[in-house]
């Protein structure tokens, strides 16, 4: 008896070691993850040199990790195993609270805040003179999900008190008040544009516009959104639903982005997706099956992007500064504005904008959100 | 030896060479010692030449800079560093070989004629990294002949996921929250006393399993390891406590230090000086730095004490309190142990206290405190011998629930396998375009 689980014990320790080492070798690698939006790491160069000096067995294990048979599977069952045998409130400072999966946005960082709103402050300043400016912050989902289910946030109070010190004399914006939770998605960092109707109105309301009404949108729906707290937390949440809105403004919109053509910079109307050429547009669903599913609004990362409405019945123009969630907000001012310019100051030097954009009258908005503005180093 | 050599090489290619010319330096200084057995004055010569070459590679790779900073600090001088990285396992490799030749000198094991089983004993990879110290004697007889039995290999497995769950589920977790107190700008005693356990269990659960993992694979290709840790936190008292703790250091010391310097055979004061030096070093042996050698020092106050008077008044006293008496005196040794510099020890040791107007709790510690409850319920229970008496007197004992073992192998395989493959989840935070 003793000797027959003895030799049980040890097959199933070699089936499963060598049976993942088997699996290994034999699958093949995977070039990219989109649970970590990054490329996996490749095989290590195999040389005399490599070896002698280390470097092939350093590239070795991270290419080991990454590559790993049923890679997701096993985190999975890390992360079920943290929360419900461990009863780790959170993993990595992920959690799941209320059916949303969340990363915990904490301590407040108020030397990055304060730099940050001296940073727009000062580019107002210098570039906006005698211009109507507005900031509005956008509330990470903690804000509405932290503090009910005890996991660790913000001083918010504190934080919106640095932001208002030094954004001085512009108008603000308070989003704060108008938001809830199901304005976001379960799975990601993002708001729901189909949510966005009344906030888009309330900071046009603010800046004095008036925007399309809410049922000339029509709704569009792109199936299985697994946004990016759903391959960081690792737990098995449904996926979300992506909808986006369109109407006559957006559908006729023009689009141009700026790119780096030949070591000079020019306004494109098309990008690059997997080696293949697409033609901008509000949406672009081709991008949906890209590393990030929320940059099929306005494609993502971009430096400077000028969204025109040939149709529109006005002349007002608008500039957002921003960061992602002004990609999704965007397209829902189209009609109110008949041209919307996004700049993001993480990919642009603030510098060198009058190069590319003529301020003279347009509308001026801050739109960031809250772990943006807690973090240091990001404005050029 | 290949395969341990190899071993070695995949994680520290130069000094490869290292634990070669400590190989072939005692392999030669013990021939010749058991050469020139008829001649006492140069065996002893050669036995010193051999130690002291062990010591010098030590001094060199673990302490130059140490030894650097210190006389910099002394002195006024300007000495720059050498930068010098330690080689992985040196203070276990180096500690066997001086046993070694020094057992041969002492005429308790004769000499290896063969150099690659001799190598084989320095670089044994499954305790070549991180101990146990292993004794020559303890792996003769098995380094020549040894047998692989069904039974061993069953039972070096499980001790071997035994380990490998204790380091990687319980250890690692710990020592994540020991990173999140240091990350944070949190100061409140709670946090320092919630840091103080994490890092206790973290050292425990962390160097006990690389002894099992190192034990159950020894097992495994035939060989019978010492044990090096005995549940030293059920201890009630320090003197208890050493003797569960790094077993084969301690044992080492005073076969090879302690006792060489007369031991308690001496007079009272000599006697306090022999217990300071041997503690004095064992602190020294575990880190190059001033907090480890008070740490040491630490100890060796609390042996001296309870060898003169403490160990008997806890005799008599509650059970618990003793367990309190010596866990509180450990897990404050280990601040001490684990702080950034003497300075850095006593800020620890201070937070632990509330000195500085520090407040009792906030909202992070308070935080972890629930987070991570949990993990240090079952982390008390897996530092107490109480699943290892249900494994063995419970499970094995009933004839359908000792089909659990392969099951329990394979789960903390699994469970394994899971924390390690997500630890290497890296996300590219694209979010934050």
């Amino acid at each position: 008896m003793k000797k027959r689980r003895d030799i049980l014990t040890i097959a199933i320790f070699l089936l499963i070691i060598f049976g993942l080492g088997i699996a290994f070798f034999v699958m093949p690698d995977i070039a990219n993850s989109r649970t970590e939006r990054r490329l996996m790491a490749r095989p290590p160069v195999v040389s005399a040199g490599g070896i002698l000096s280390g470097q092939t067995m350093t590239d070795l294990e991270p290419y080991m990790q990454d590559q790993f048979p049923a890679r997701e599977l096993f985190r999975t069952i890390n992360a079920m195993t943290r929360r419900y045998a461990l009863g780790q409130r959170d993993h990595n400072g992920y959690f799941l609270a209320g059916g949303h999966l969340s990363q915990m946005e904490h301590p407040l960082n108020d030397a990055a805040a304060i730099e940050n709103a001296r940073w727009l402050a000062g580019m107002s300043h210098n570039l906006f003179q005698g211009m109507n400016v507005f900031y509005a912050i956008i509330p990470d989902k903690n804000y509405f999900l932290a503090p009910s289910h005890g996991f660790l946030h913000l001083d918010y109070y504190e934080f919106m008190e640095i932001i208002h010190r030094y954004m001085g004399s512009h108008n603000y914006i308070d989003l704060f008040e108008i938001m809830s939770l199901d304005d976001f998605y379960r799975t990601d960092i993002h708001w729901r544009q189909e949510a966005l109707h009344p906030i888009a109105e309330h900071i046009a309301n603010a800046m004095g516009a008036t925007l399309p009404p809410a049922d000339s949108f029509t709704s569009h729906t792109l199936p299985n959104f697994r946004g990016n707290f759903h391959g960081a937390a690792a737990l098995p949440v449904r996926a979300d639903e992506l909808v986006f809105l369109t109407n006559q403004y957006t559908e006729n919109a023009i689009v141009h982005t700026l790119m780096e053509q030949n070591r000079e910079f020019v306004f494109s109307r098309y990008v690059t997706f997997q080696g293949e050429e697409l033609r901008l547009g509000v949406y672009n669903p081709r991008l949906f099956e890209g590393l990030d599913g929320y940059d099929m609004f306005l494609a993502g990362a971009q430096a400077i992007i000028t969204v025109y409405a040939p149709n529109a019945a006005t002349d007002r123009e608008l500039i957002i500064f921003r960061d992602s969630f002004g990609s999704s907000i965007a397209p829902l001012f189209l009609g109110g504005y008949s041209k919307i310019t996004l700049v993001d100051i993480r990919y642009i030097s603030s510098h060198l904008l009058s190069n590319f954009i003529d301020f003279n009258d347009q509308d001026i908005l801050f739109l960031y959100s809250v772990p943006i503005l807690n973090r240091g180093g990001l404005f050029r | 030896m290949l395969f341990s050599l190899g071993f070695y090489f995949f994680g520290e290619q130069l000094y490869t060479v290292l634990l070669l010319i400590s190989s072939i330096s005692d392999f030669i200084f013990s021939l010749l010692i058991e050469k020139n057995r008829d001649k006492p004055r140069r065996t002893k010569g050669l036995m010193i030449a051999a130690v002291a070459v062990s010591l010098a590679m030590l001094g060199f790779f673990k302490y130059i800079d140490f030894f650097i900073v210190t006389a910099n600090s002394i002195f006024g001088s300007d000495i720059p560093l050498t930068g010098v990285p330690l080689p992985i396992g040196i203070s276990f490799f180096t500690f066997q070989t001086m046993s070694y030749t020094i057992d041969v000198y002492r005429g308790n094991v004769r000499a290896q004629a063969n150099f690659t089983t001799f190598a084989t004993f320095v670089c044994l990879f499954p305790q070549l990294v991180a101990g146990p110290i292993v004794r020559y004697s303890e792996i003769e007889v098995e380094l020549e002949s040894r047998k692989e039995r069904v039974g061993d290999i069953a039972a070096g497995i499980r001790r071997f996921c035994v380990g490998l769950a204790k380091k990687v589920l319980i250890a690692d977790s710990l020592g994540y929250l020991v990173e999140i107190f240091r990350d944070s700008q949190e100061q409140s005693v709670l946090f320092y006393w919630l840091y103080a356990f994490a890092f206790a269990g973290q050292l425990y659960f962390d160097f006990s399993g690389y002894s099992d993992m190192a034990i159950g694979l020894g097992r495994m290709f035939g060989f019978k390891f010492p044990e090096n840790f005995n549940y030293p936190y059920v201890s009630r008292s320090i003197t208890e406590f050493w003797r569960r703790w790094h077993i084969t250091l301690g044992r080492w010391f005073r076969d090879y230090v302690y006792i060489p310097m007369g031991g308690n055979r001496v007079k009272a004061g000599r006697w306090v000086v022999n217990i300071a030096v041997v503690w004095a070093l064992t602190g020294l042996w575990h880190g190059a730095d001033w907090n480890f050698i008070l740490w040491g020092l630490m100890m060796a106050v609390f042996l001296l004490m309870e060898r003169l008077f403490l160990s008997k008044l806890l005799e008599r006293t509650w059970r618990p309190l003793a367990h309190i008496y010596t866990m509180f005196f450990i897990i404050i040794s280990f601040v001490l142990f684990n702080g950034e510099g003497i300075s850095g020890a006593m800020s620890d040791l201070a937070g632990l206290f509330g000195i500085g107007g520090i407040p009792v709790a906030g909202a992070e510690s308070i935080y972890y405190l629930r987070s991570y409850g949990w993990l240090f319920v079952l982390a008390i229970i897996g530092a107490t011998p109480l699943l290892k008496y249900i494994a063995q007197d419970k499970l094995r004992q009933d004839s359908k629930l000792r089909w659990l073992e392969p099951v329990l192998v394979a789960a903390a395989l699994i469970l394994v396998t899971a924390n390690l493959v997500d630890g290497s989840f890296n996300p590219f935070i694209y979010f934050r375009f």
